[in-house]
């Protein structure tokens, strides 16, 4: 390509496609980078744009970098460093961007094209689900296409300076669809070798994408503290927490306690983790299976930036890169930046600690002073009820205050509510004796602090509770919203028991989900019906994390096994794989530079091509060098109506303006004529 | 085309010169074409189809001043650009202009004048200017040089060499005329008379806009690469000297342009390029061996090439 062109300047309609789909392949940053940048990103496209319309001169030199300055302030100041993928990422966008401004002639098209296609790759850094597979292609799909808008204007290789204007004249319509197939097939083409490059091709035991990042995302999920209102903010939130395929049975919904953080520490309104919490089990406490209720089960993580792998009571197996906590909690050693998926097999009817250590019990009993004085008050009575007994094993009157506790919220006015009344100083006084609305914080808390009162020792786990059961893809959806919180009380000899006090108020929560407990929407878009499709829906993200997501270098290991390439390193895989693509890439090369001019990419050429080649079926003789005159002259020969005869000339006299004239004809109209002309003469001949 | 009424004068500028060569009209054409494009015309035939009654023929029709040279082997450079004499009264050398100070110049029998008389010619058609006693005159515009040239075998010629061939933008050959034209030659009044009854058609003004209309045709992309191929194609054609120079090519634009104009029209079609092809390759094109250069050849030669360039090349657009 010579430099001239190059340099050639641009039509406005090329622009226009360019900068569209630049806006468009620039809109996910919304997700992923903060407003400023994204401001500054847009704001600079839309200079671009408004550039177009009022025919702004360019930018003055001087101001470019002093602009590329302030991109790179506004990136330091909202990321306070240089470094990581998310600031790579924002970095491009920010200089494609500041591309866009100076925007001036075909290569810096074209530039921008590859840029734009790049942003949308790394898109994938940050979210790897099929809607951002989705308008990823699309993105693409746009930019092939403003690259095709570019391509077809009529620009010469051998125009000289003073011709150019008026060559750039004939600027063809792009026909919108075929324009957009002829992307559609370029992608097409490219797919097979995607998939085998998909495939085959050497994968990093980590992706990229699992690169740790400097900042958490600030994603909602479970957080390793409790306090009112924190669960109910996630009841709000529909997106996955994670998905269960059960292997053996599936456990009915009441038994489906997932098992996240468990809470020690309780300030009068906050519950919060213990540092000891975290340490690993003993190997004596290991569970093993006991019974036959075991159950085994894998699940699909969703990422959470936490190190929490959520699993049923008791784990038995786990994945090799996690232990199990004293609280037996599931707890990776890596934060779960993305999908990943594990198996498990859970002992439910395991005993966990028997016996608990003074210093833990001294935990699980542990109140803050001079809180909630009413609530003590009454636990004390119910505890003159059913005193404590000796020895410690004789657990019956621990257990029927428990229950007592049950039966006091269950028979009293209790409510299951989403918007429950703040709670002040005394928030157990409060919510015992007045208020009696609250979500399952509230009741778990509650419940905790009136058995520590009690002296049982007790601690609340959170979690999620139940999940949507897809029957076509045979798997639980646990949603953000299916968040829980619930009680465990310690017994002698019992060891930890799970006590789920929400269940007394609206045991409907625990049978069949949150979502049928309240008759009112959540919000103004929250209907039914689209629950339903949601959940549904579910199902194509389900097979995308399992094929997809999940195609690890370990399964990549065993497809190659499979097909019998186990034993060859990976460098020859790679090589044998991309050997024959390299080699048909460069033939199918050779072959268009030595036959390029078979196939005119000049859609009025061919169309011309082929009306020759069609009369020429007929019995007409041409040779090459007989012109559009000459070509009408030997037709109209043959022919004897005057129709046609016309026609012949007609198509020669399009021709001549089509190709040779200032006029600017649009290809569709030239198409037209030429092959409504050609059915006319071949009619006449017969 | 922008002048309707010009173009009119045109085609009746035309119509008047075929009235005197009958059956010509091709050859009438392309010597407009010639004059349209500011070039130099050359015709070339045996003596007596008519070269100088067509010659004389535009003269008269457009309008210029107009002379006639016939060249002879006695003849002297002076004789054609003028000569400084003494004058006794002032004391001083008058120059007196020669026949070449004129607009429109017929150089009868251009081969018969000796190599040194020619190039005083051909120096003024290349310039525009002649120099005489080390000062330069400008000739009037527009200069046209309708040169006569008899075939290079008749006796007591002196060939014109390539470089100064090169001069003339285009040749034409007359050639015997068509039976029924010879017909209606013989049966016609006598052409001297005619010539006598002539008038002008056009003007000198007419001829500076249609010059300017050629030079305005538009050339598109298409066109100017089939010109580029057929330039390619001769100079990699088998048994040719060389092929035709950048100043043929700009010579075949030019000429086609005014072929263009000549049809009524403001943009150049392939078939005004090939349409005077020959005439531009007849005097251009010389063969390797130089002996077998007759005009059969030459014709041969550029219709062959013409035929061996396909028209529209199927993809112009690569870039």
């Amino acid at each position: 390509m010579n430099k001239a062109i190059k340099s050639l300047p641009l039509s406005s309609k090329a622009v226009l496609w360019l900068l569209g789909s630049l806006l468009i392949a620039s809109l996910p940053g919304w997700l992923i980078f903060p407003s400023a940048i994204m401001l500054f990103s847009l704001a600079m496209i839309a200079w671009r744009f408004l550039n177009l319309y009022y025919n702004w001169r360019p930018l003055p030199n001087w101001l470019k970098p002093l602009l590329v300055i302030i991109a790179m302030a506004t990136l330091y100041l909202t990321y306070g460093q240089l470094y990581g993928r998310r600031i790579a990422a924002a970095m491009l966008l920010l200089m494609m961007s500041l591309k866009a401004v100076e925007l001036h002639n075909r290569r810096d098209a074209r530039v921008l094209a590859s840029l734009g296609v790049f942003l949308a790759t790394t898109y994938f850094l940050f979210l790897q689900n099929p809607t951002m597979l989705v308008y990823g292609l699309t993105i693409v799909v746009l930019l092939l296409q403003s690259l095709n808008v570019l391509q077809l204007e009529f620009i010469p290789t051998t125009a000289t300076a003073d011709q150019r204007p008026s060559l750039l004249r004939q600027v063809p319509e792009i026909p919108g669809i075929s324009g957009l197939i002829s992307s559609l097939r370029i992608i097409l083409y490219a797919l097979p070798l995607g998939i085998v490059l998909f495939i085959v091709f050497p994968r990093l035991a980590t992706p990229l994408w699992g690169v740790p990042e400097a900042a958490l995302d600030g994603k909602s999920g479970l957080s390793d503290e409790m306090s009112p209102g924190s669960i109910q903010n996630l009841f709000m939130d529909d997106s996955p927490a994670f998905r269960v395929e059960f292997l053996t049975r599936r456990p009915p919904n009441s038994e489906l306690y997932w098992r996240g953080p468990v809470l020690w520490n309780f300030d009068g309104r906050r519950w919060s983790t213990l540092y000891r919490g975290y340490r690993i089990i003993p190997p004596e406490q290991l569970p093993a299976v006991t019974t036959e209720q075991s159950i085994r089960y894998r699940v699909q993580l969703e990422p959470s930036e936490r190190r929490w792998l959520y699993a049923l009571d008791y784990v038995v197996e786990k994945p090799a890169d996690s232990r199990l906590t004293r609280g037996y909690q599931l707890y990776a050693k890596q934060p779960v930046t993305n999908p990943r998926t594990y198996s498990i097999t859970s002992e439910p009817a395991f005993i966990d600690i028997p016996e608990l250590s003074g210093a833990y019990r001294k935990m699980a009993l542990d109140l803050p002073a001079g809180y909630n004085p009413e609530a003590s008050d009454w636990v004390r009575q119910l505890r003159l009820q059913y005193p404590v007994q000796q020895p410690s094993y004789n657990t019956e009157n621990d257990i029927l205050l428990i229950k007592s506790v049950l039966e006091y919220f269950n028979q009293e006015e209790f409510y299951y509510s989403l918007n429950p009344p703040l709670l002040g100083h005394h928030s157990v006084d409060e919510f015992l004796f007045d208020t009696r609305s609250g979500f399952c914080e509230h009741y778990a808390s509650t419940f905790t602090v009136l058995m520590r009162m009690a002296g049982i020792p007790a601690r609340v786990v959170t979690g999620y509770q139940g999940g949507y059961y897809n029957q076509a893809g045979e798997y639980l959806l646990v949603r953000q919203s299916d968040a829980h919180a619930w009680a465990e009380v310690w017994l002698d000899g019992k060891g930890w028991l799970r006590v789920d006090p929400t269940s007394q108020v609206a045991p409907e929560r625990i049978l069949s989900g949150a979502m049928d407990v309240f008759s009112n929407p959540r919000n103004w878009h929250d209907f039914t019906w689209l629950r339903e499709l949601r959940n549904n829906l579910d199902l194509i993200q389900h097979f995308w994390n399992n094929w997809v997501m999940d195609f690890s270098a370990y399964s990549q290991s065993q497809i190659l096994k499979n097909l019998g390439l186990g034993k060859l390193g990976k460098r020859w895989i790679a090589l044998i794989i991309l050997l024959p693509i390299f080699l048909t890439i460069a033939a199918t090369t050779l072959f268009l530079l030595k036959y390029r001019s078979i196939r005119s990419r000049n859609p009025a050429v061919r169309a011309y091509r082929s009306y020759l080649k069609q009369l020429e079926k007929a019995g007409f003789k041409f040779s090459i060098s007989d012109d559009a005159s000459t070509v009408a002259h030997k037709v109209s020969e043959k022919l004897n109506n005057k129709q046609s005869i016309a026609a012949a000339w007609l198509v020669a006299e399009s021709v001549n303006k089509y190709f040779y004239s200032k006029q600017a004809i649009s290809i569709k109209a030239f198409e037209t004529l030429v092959k409504g002309s050609l059915s006319k003469i071949l009619r006449d001949k017969g | 085309m922008s002048d309707t009424s010009l173009f009119h004068r045109l085609q009746q500028a035309q119509a008047q010169v075929n009235q005197l060569i009958v059956g010509k009209r091709e050859a009438v054409e392309t010597a407009f074409a010639c004059l349209l494009a500011g070039g130099h015309l050359l015709i070339e035939d045996i003596p007596g189809v008519g070269k100088t009654t067509l010659a004389h023929t535009l003269a008269i029709t457009l309008g210029t001043s107009w002379q006639r040279i016939q060249f002879t082997s006695d003849m002297l450079p002076a004789d054609i650009v003028g000569v400084s004499i003494y004058q006794r009264q002032s004391d001083s050398f008058e120059f007196h202009p020669g026949p070449v100070f004129n607009q429109l110049i017929l150089a009868d029998e251009i081969n018969r004048g000796t190599p040194k008389t020619q190039s005083a010619l051909l120096e003024a058609m290349a310039e525009n200017q002649v120099t005489v006693d080390g000062k330069t005159r400008e000739l009037p515009q527009p200069f046209f040089v309708i040169a006569t040239q008899n075939p290079l075998d008749t006796a007591g010629t002196f060939p014109l060499p390539d470089s100064q061939l090169d001069r003339f933008l285009l040749s034409i050959s007359l050639g015997y005329p068509a039976p029924d034209e010879e017909r209606k030659l013989l049966a016609g009044t006598d052409r001297q008379v005619m010539l006598k009854q002539l008038t002008a058609v056009l003007q000198t003004s007419d001829l500076a806009s249609l010059q300017q209309q050629t030079r305005d045709v538009f050339r598109s992309e298409e066109l100017l690469n089939y010109l580029q191929a057929l330039l390619s194609a001769s100079r990699e054609w088998p048994g040719l000297k060389s092929g035709l120079s950048p100043r043929a090519g700009l010579a075949l634009m030019h000429c086609a342009s005014a072929i263009a104009v000549l049809s009524g029209r403001d943009y150049c079609l392939p078939e005004d390029i090939q349409r005077v092809f020959l005439n531009l390759c007849h005097h251009r094109l010389i063969h390797s061996n130089n002996i077998d250069n007759s005009d059969n050849t030459a014709e041969q030669l550029s219709a062959d090439i013409l035929a061996s360039v396909a028209v529209m090349e199927a993809d112009h657009h690569r870039i």
